[in-house]
């Protein structure tokens, strides 16, 4: 008896390259649950994440924001707030992702990692583009900081659904201590200048271990919680490994990949969303990657998202969700607007002359 | 000898000074015809409704205990045309003091050689003693501490900052034109704190509802705006000539808030913290610094 035999259709390269479109492909097949408009979801991860907060909430999902503008911050300013449920900014490694759970959690005391930046504000190294105008004192940013960690805990304790976007293995952390930074300090700015940072490219294991005990920690306050991983397709914007940036690449989306799936295998409440593959697969066509050759279109995003909403909230808008996109801009100012929310951007100091000052 | 001891320009906050040293009322139309306004005290019936005169007063002083004895007041209405007649443009990028002419013919016009005393606005802070925000706290270095409830965000002070800008952004360059005209001292009276015990306030002015739904901020926080504002205000009065007078220490609780027995309503003082003022006022003079 040939097993292959009464397979459903999504379980057949044929079937999927004859499909009309990639949203016919039912590339989601599979899936371990799905969600409803009731469901709050708390978003994190490499740059690629915000925009699947952003669609969303304009789809009429319920985005938790645990931090939110108070009044007396303008509007005008960039604070960080909305980009994320709480303003930890990118968080591109699994290691990561872990030592903030842990400090908002209790279970290690908060990090704390400014630098007087040459403006004379102060900057909180573990999350410096996300609140890019920094603190007038180190006091304000400690205060602000033990802050944004009570925000996290009542996230994580809040939520129904955590959707992280794996980024990067490759990470810098600080040589004494070992906690990790999302982008080397020295990259952001010549004062930042130290020996204090270490390379390290997470394995997978590792890896494993640290989403493992991320997730623990969120259902041990939130036993109902579901997590859903993604993989950001984004391409790594350079590696410290002595290698080609491609292969480097290659090899990080791989490892974070089986991450997901491990994670998804170990428990039921973890399943994993293909916007990677979405995006990278031969089905796509490779009509996905903006100029560069990294970022993702506007309409790569709109294509994730619309099968998101149809196969995991078919009661949503697919019509709202697509016109939210970018608020009607040009697929360019879309993608714009991805690279200008990557610190990783930071790391290659070409592109990182073309950023506006500050 | 020049003709008066000193000048007075100012808004509502010189009401209490004139009312305890001076006999400025013989010299304004009666308020009895007009209607009680319940928001306000006696003493500032009239003054809300643009009924106080818009014009300069020879006033005596009637204190026996000051060596002053005449002082020439201008209070500024609401409605008076003095109001936020001068600002700072940019002009090829510098700031620039733009003085609107009724107020540099005014203050052309003031006697010279002798010292003006300003009670030029003041109650700006008073917005922020309402309990109508969401919880909040900032760092200020005159008052220790920040709120440990969790859910107070702390709010950067750049932030703060730029709210006391806007308010500044009218009291600076007032302030800087009455010196630059005038060349004469120009001492700004600080104005009060915000009262001790604010709820058992007997006036309510403007804000009642406000009041009634929200309360009143924490007395933390109302106490660091006022000393905020009152630092950055004195020191970039400092840079413009202008000298700064503080409440004297006697009229304070020993928290730094004005004694409820002192206060009028919620935002100003009454006649007794004028006469105590007064006292401070001409100390400050004879010090000549």
């Amino acid at each position: 008896m040939n097993p292959y035999h009464g397979y459903p259709p999504p379980q057949f390269w044929r079937a999927n390259a004859d499909a009309a479109s990639l949203m016919d492909a039912d590339i989601d097949f599979g899936k371990k649950f799905s969600f409803s408009s009731d469901d709050k979801f708390a978003t994190a991860g490499s740059c690629f994440a915000q925009h699947f907060a952003r669609r969303l909430k304009g789809a009429g999902g319920s985005i938790l924001y645990s931090e939110v503008r108070h009044p007396l911050i303008p509007v005008s300013q960039d604070h960080g707030y909305e980009v994320f449920s709480a303003r930890y900014g990118n968080i591109y490694t699994a290691r990561q992702l872990r030592e903030m759970v842990d400090q908002a959690l209790g279970v290690r005391p908060a990090i704390e990692d400014f630098a007087i930046r040459r403006d004379g504000r102060v900057l909180d190294l573990l999350r410096p583009r996300a609140i890019p105008l920094g603190f007038s004192s180190e006091a304000e940013a400690r205060a602000d900081r033990a802050f944004h960690l009570r925000a996290v805990a009542d996230m994580l304790r809040q939520l129904n659904v955590f959707v992280f976007t794996l980024g990067l293995t490759e990470a810098w952390v600080n040589a004494a201590d070992g906690y990790c930074y999302p982008v080397l300090p020295s990259t952001l700015a010549a004062e930042f200048e130290s020996d204090g940072y270490r390379f390290v490219n997470f394995t997978i294991n590792q890896i494993v271990e640290d989403l493992q005990a991320a997730v623990e920690a969120l259902r041990n306050v939130n036993p109902l919680a579901r997590v859903l991983f993604t993989v950001s397709p984004v391409g790594l914007v350079a590696t410290a490994e002595p290698r080609n940036v491609v292969v480097s690449t290659a090899l990080s989306k791989s490892v974070l990949r089986v991450a997901a799936q491990e994670m998804t295998g170990r428990h039921a409440f973890v399943d994993y969303f293909p916007s990677y593959e979405i995006i990278t697969s031969p089905l796509s066509r490779a009509r996905f990657w903006a100029e560069g050759l990294r970022d993702v279109t506007s309409d790569g995003v709109d294509t994730v998202m619309q099968i998101f909403f149809k196969s995991r909230m078919p009661g949503t808008s697919q019509q709202q969700a697509q016109g939210e996109v970018g608020g009607g801009t040009a697929p360019e100012a879309l993608a714009a607007a991805i690279t200008e929310e990557c610190d990783e951007m930071f790391l290659d100091p070409s592109l990182r002359s073309r950023r506006p000052a500050g | 000898m020049p003709e008066y001891d000193f000048v007075v320009v100012g808004h509502s906050h010189a009401v209490a000074f004139l009312d305890g040293v001076t006999d400025w009322r013989k010299h304004i139309a009666s308020t009895t015809h007009l209607p009680s306004d319940p928001r306000y005290s006696d003493a500032f019936q009239g003054w809300f409704s643009g009924a106080f005169p818009d014009e300069s007063l020879q006033l005596q002083v009637t204190e026996p205990g000051l060596r002053s004895r005449r002082i020439l007041a201008r209070l500024i209405p609401r409605t008076s045309a003095l109001n936020g007649a001068a600002e700072y443009v940019q002009h090829d990028g510098q700031p620039k003091l733009l003085i609107q002419t009724q107020f540099l013919d005014f203050l052309k016009g003031l006697p010279a050689n002798v010292p003006i005393v300003s009670f030029i606005r003041g109650n700006e802070h008073a917005r922020q003693m309402l309990g109508d925000l969401p919880r909040y706290d900032f760092l200020e270095p005159e008052v220790a501490g920040l709120d440990p409830a969790a859910d107070a965000v702390p709010i950067d002070t750049i932030f703060i900052d730029q709210v006391i800008d806007t308010w500044l952004s009218v009291t600076l360059p007032t302030l800087a034109a009455i010196r630059a005209v005038t060349g004469e001292r120009v001492i700004h009276i600080l104005p009060p704190p915000p009262r001790e015990n604010p709820q058992s306030a007997g006036y309510f002015e403007k804000v009642g509802a406000i009041v009634r739904e929200h309360g009143f901020a924490p007395d933390a926080i109302r106490l660091k705006w006022y000393r905020r504002y009152c630092r950055l205000l004195s020191m970039a009065l400092g840079l413009n000539g202008c000298e700064v007078l503080p409440p004297p220490t006697e009229t304070l609780t020993k928290d730094g808030f004005l004694k409820s027995t002192l206060a009028d309503g919620l935002t100003h003082a009454k006649l007794d913290y004028g006469k105590i003022l007064a006292r401070a006022i001409e100390e400050k003079i004879r010090s000549g610094k």
